[in-house]
C-alpha cells in the first residue's frame, strides 16, 4: 500500500546539490580563465568589398589543382566561420587541402541603415559583384557556386538568373520545396504575418531567430549544458564547445525588406516550385539552370528537411545533377569527421571530374 | 506537547536557525561588486568563492546529519508513537518545510551562481557560463520534485497515477519557465501601471479624473496576474471592462481645450490598453498549452519510471529520470509545436505584440516631438534615401565602361 505521506531522501538531496555545485564551481574557475576563443583561422585575404559585404580569398598550402575557383555563399542567418570553426574542423581547410581555389561571401553585420535592402539588392549587387570579381581576377568565364542553407536559395536563383557565368551548382542542406511542414521552421513561417515583424522591427534582430532556432528543441539544450560541466578537465574540449557556443550566438540581424521577402515568396507561396518568383524586375526560371548540379542534403536534418531540399532535382533542366545523402544534422554537415573524411573529399572530386 | 511534537518542533527550529545561519554566512562571503573589480584588475579572479565553498561544505555536512537523524527519529515516532492522523498531518507539514528549505537553499545557490556569472569578463565564458548555471537551476529545480518521487520507488509504492501529489503546479510552472523564458505575469501589471504612469505624466490635468478609474484598475490587474493562468477569456473581459471605465472617464476631460494637444497622445495610450488584453490573452493561451503539454509529458515519464521499477526492482537514479524527463518533453513539446494550432496561436501572440511596439513607438514619436532629437520616422526616410542612392550609385557604376566605350566610339 502506498504511504500517505513520503519524507524525502535529505542525504539524496545535499549530495546531489553540493556535487552540481562542486561542478559549476569548476566550470567557473575554467571559463574564468579561458581567454579569447579564435576561430576561423584558415589564412585569408578579403579581396573585394562592397559596403559591408567582404568577400575571401582563402589561401592554400598549395598551388590549386582545380583551376575553376568555388564561390561559397553561406547563410545570412549565422556567420561564414561554420566552415572553419578550428583547424581540425574546417571544411574549408579540407577543401582546400583537396586542391580547390576557395572564395567565400561575408554578409557582414547589417545595422538599421541596411534595414531597406532587398532580395533583389543582395543577389543582383552583392551576390553578383562577387561573381564577377572573382571571375574577373582568375580570368573564367564561369565559375564554381557553392550554396549553404539559404546561400544555396540564394545561389539557385542566382544560377536561375544568370547561367551563363556558372559552371557548375553546389547546394548544401538547401531549402527549395517550402511546401513541407517536416522543419517546424517551415510550419511556423507559413502563419507568421512577416509584414508585421518587418514593419514593427525594419531589422530583424538576431536574437529573434535565435530564439526560434532554440524552440527547436527547448530540453536538449538542458542536457547539453549539464554533459559540458563533466569535461571541465579537459581544455581542448572546452575550448571546442566555446567555438560552437561562439557561432550559435554570433547571430546578425537581418536586412527587414529582403528577410520579407523571403518570408512571403518561399515559405509562404513556394514560388521556386510554383513559379512566378522574382528578382526584381528579373522572372526567376529554374529550367535555366542546365549546369551541372550537385545537391547535398542531411538525412538527419531537423532545420532543413530532405523533403525541402531534394525536390530540386527535379527543378531543374541539367543533364548531369547528382543528389548526395549525407547521414547526420544540419551542423555535422561541415564539422563532423564524417564531413571532413567523406563529405570534402567528395565534393572536391565531383568538381575535379567537371573542372576542364 | 507529546514527544513528537516536542521533537518535531525543535527540529524544525534547528533547521531554520542551521539555514539561516548558512545564509548569512554565505551572503558575507560574497565579496561586494568593486572587490570582484580589484580582484579581476589584480588577476585575483576566483579566490574569492573559496571560502564561501568551505562555509557550504561545513554546512552540507551538518545538515547531512541532522536531517539523517532527523528522518530516523521521525520514522520510529510516526509508525508507533504517535496516533496515525496526527503522524500524518506531522509529517506531512515536515515534508513542507523541508521542501521550504530546499528551496530557500536552491534559490541561494541560484543567486550566487547568479553573481559568479556577472564577475565574469564579458564574452563567450560568460554566456557560457550564465547558460550553464541556467540549465543547473533548472536540473535542481526538478530534483526537488524527484526527491519524494524517488522515496516512493525506494518503497515501492509508487503510483504513477497519483504522482500529482507530489507536485507543486505553481513550482512545476516555475521549471517550465525557466526553459522556455516566459514573461512573469507580474509584468502585466508593470505595463499598466506604466501606461497610467504616462498617462498621467502626459496630461496632469487628468488626474483628477482618472484618480478613481486608476484604483479600480489597479485592484483589477491584480487579479488579473492569477486570472492569467487558468482563464484567458475571463482575463480579456475583465480588461475590456477596465478599458471601458476608462474610456468613460476620459471621455469628458477629452473635450476640455486644455486637453485638445495631449488628444492624439491619451488616445494613442487607449488604443494601446485596448490592444493589451488580446496580447496578454493569447499569451495565457499559449503559456496554457505549454503547462498543458509539460503535465503530459510528467506523467509519461512517471509511467516510464514505474515500468521500469516493475522490469529492474531497482529504483531509477535521478540522471536517469532527468534525461527520461528531458526525451519525454522534447518529443511532447515537439509534437505540440508542430500542429497547426500552435503555429497560428504563435503567429497570433508574435502579431498581437508587434502592433503593440509599432503603437508604442508611435507614442514614443509624439511625445518626443517637441524635442529637438531625430525622430525614428525621419531616420527610416533618411535610411531609405541613403539605400535608393547607393543603388542608384551601383547601377551608374556599373553602366560606366558600357558608356566610355559608347562615348570613344562616337
Amino acid at each position: 500500500m502506498m504511504s500517505p505521506v513520503v519524507v524525502p531522501d535529505a542525504k539524496a538531496a545535499v549530495m546531489e546539490s553540493w556535487e552540481l555545485s562542486r561542478k559549476l564551481v569548476k566550470c567557473y574557475e575554467t571559463l574564468a580563465s579561458v581567454g579569447e576563443i579564435e576561430v576561423g583561422t584558415t589564412p585569408k585575404d578579403v579581396v573585394f568589398q562592397c559596403d559591408k559585404i567582404k568577400l575571401f580569398h582563402y589561401k592554400a598550402a598549395n598551388a590549386a589543382t582545380c583551376k575553376v575557383p568555388v564561390l561559397i555563399a553561406y547563410a545570412l542567418v549565422n556567420r561564414p566561420y561554420m566552415l572553419d570553426l578550428q583547424p581540425d574542423r574546417s571544411f574549408v581547410n579540407r577543401l582546400l587541402q583537396q586542391g580547390l581555389d576557395l572564395y567565400v561571401i561575408d554578409w557582414g553585420y547589417p545595422t538599421k541603415a541596411d534595414k531597406f535592402l532587398s532580395l533583389d539588392d543582395y543577389l543582383d549587387i552583392y551576390v553578383n559583384d562577387c561573381v564577377d570579381f572573382t571571375r574577373r581576377s582568375t580570368k573564367h568565364d564561369k565559375i564554381n557556386l557553392m550554396g549553404i542553407c539559404q546561400g544555396g536559395t540564394f545561389s539557385t536563383i542566382y544560377a536561375a538568373l544568370y547561367p551563363e557565368k556558372i559552371r557548375n551548382l553546389i547546394t548544401i542542406v538547401t531549402p527549395i520545396d517550402f511546401s513541407t511542414n517536416d522543419g517546424l521552421l517551415f510550419r511556423w513561417s507559413k502563419n507568421m504575418n512577416v509584414d508585421a515583424l518587418v514593419d514593427a522591427y525594419g531589422l530583424i534582430p538576431g536574437d529573434f531567430l535565435s530564439v526560434g532556432y532554440l524552440m527547436l528543441r527547448p530540453f536538449m539544450k538542458i542536457g547539453k549544458y549539464l554533459d559540458v560541466l563533466d569535461t571541465m578537465a579537459d581544455r581542448e574540449k572546452i575550448e571546442n564547445f566555446l567555438r560552437m557556443e561562439q557561432w550559435i550566438v554570433d547571430s546578425p540581424a537581418q536586412a527587414g525588406e529582403c528577410y520579407r521577402q523571403f518570408v512571403k515568396d518561399l515559405y509562404q507561396k513556394n514560388l521556386l516550385v510554383n513559379g512566378g518568383m522574382m528578382v526584381g524586375e528579373k522572372v526567376v526560371d529554374m529550367k535555366n539552370i542546365t549546369m551541372p548540379l550537385l545537391n547535398i542534403y542531411a538525412s538527419d536534418d531537423h532545420i532543413v528537411p530532405p523533403s525541402a531540399t531534394k525536390p530540386l532535382n527535379d527543378l531543374v533542366n541539367s543533364a548531369d545533377k547528382e543528389l548526395y545523402a549525407f547521414k547526420g544534422g544540419h551542423i555535422g554537415v561541415f564539422v563532423s569527421s564524417k564531413s571532413q573524411n567523406e563529405l570534402a573529399p567528395a565534393v572536391a572530386a565531383w568538381l575535379h571530374k567537371r573542372a576542364s | 506537547m507529546d514527544k513528537f511534537t516536542d521533537f518535531y518542533t525543535e527540529w524544525l527550529n534547528a533547521q531554520k536557525q542551521m539555514m539561516k545561519s548558512w545564509m548569512d554566512a554565505s551572503e558575507s562571503l560574497r565579496p561586494s561588486s568593486q572587490e570582484k573589480r580589484d580582484q579581476e584588475t589584480s588577476g585575483a579572479q576566483g579566490n574569492w568563492y573559496n571560502p564561501w565553498q568551505e562555509a557550504q561544505m561545513t554546512f552540507f555536512k551538518e545538515w547531512t546529519e541532522s536531517v539523517a537523524n532527523a528522518q530516523k527519529a521521525f520514522s520510529g515516532l510516526g509508525g508507533a508513537g504517535a496516533p496515525q492522523p496526527e503522524a500524518m498531518r506531522r509529517a506531512s507539514q515536515l515534508h513542507e518545510t523541508w521542501m521550504g528549505i530546499y528551496s530557500s537553499w536552491a534559490g541561494s545557490m541560484s543567486k550566487a551562481f547568479e553573481d559568479m556569472t556577472a564577475s565574469l569578463s564579458e564574452g563567450i565564458g560568460k554566456k557560457t557560463f550564465a547558460n550553464i548555471s541556467s540549465s543547473a537551476d533548472t536540473y535542481m529545480k526538478l530534483f526537488e520534485f524527484w526527491l519524494p518521487i524517488y522515496k516512493s520507488l525506494q518503497e515501492k509504492s509508487l503510483d504513477p497515477a497519483a504522482y500529482q501529489r507530489f507536485i507543486d503546479p505553481a513550482k512545476y510552472q516555475e521549471v517550465l519557465e525557466k526553459v522556455f523564458d516566459f514573461i512573469s505575469p507580474g509584468t502585466v501589471k508593470e505595463f499598466y501601471e506604466q501606461a497610467m504612469n504616462y498617462l498621467e505624466t502626459v496630461a496632469p490635468l487628468a488626474r483628477s479624473f482618472a484618480q478613481q478609474a486608476a484604483d479600480v484598475t489597479q485592484r483589477n490587474a491584480r487579479q488579473f496576474s492569477g486570472m492569467l493562468a487558468g482563464d484567458p477569456e475571463a482575463a480579456r473581459a475583465t480588461y475590456d471592462n477596465l478599458l471601458d471605465i476608462y474610456r468613460q472617464t476620459l471621455s469628458p476631460m477629452l473635450k476640455l481645450p486644455a486637453m485638445a494637444r495631449h488628444r492624439e497622445r491619451i488616445e494613442l495610450v487607449l488604443k494601446l490598453l485596448g490592444k493589451y488584453p488580446a496580447y496578454a490573452a493569447q499569451y495565457a493561451s499559449f503559456q496554457k498549452q505549454v503547462y498543458t503539454t509539460g503535465q503530459s509529458a510528467m506523467e509519461n515519464v512517471m509511467n516510464q519510471v514505474a515500468q521500469c521499477l516493475k522490469e529492474k526492482s531497482t529504483a531509477p537514479g535521478y540522471d536517469d529520470f532527468f534525461k527520461a524527463w528531458a526525451e519525454a518533453n522534447e518529443q511532447a513539446y515537439g509534437e505540440l509545436f508542430n500542429t497547426e494550432k500552435f503555429s497560428e496561436l504563435q503567429s497570433q501572440l508574435q502579431e498581437s505584440g508587434l502592433e503593440m511596439k509599432k503603437d508604442f513607438e508611435k507614442l514614443m514619436e509624439l511625445s518626443l516631438q517637441q524635442y529637438p532629437v531625430v525622430l525614428r520616422s525621419e531616420m527610416d526616410e533618411l535610411y531609405k534615401t541613403m539605400h535608393d542612392l547607393r543603388r542608384r550609385l551601383h547601377d551608374l557604376e556599373k553602366e560606366m565602361p558600357a558608356r566610355s566605350a559608347k562615348g570613344a566610339k562616337q
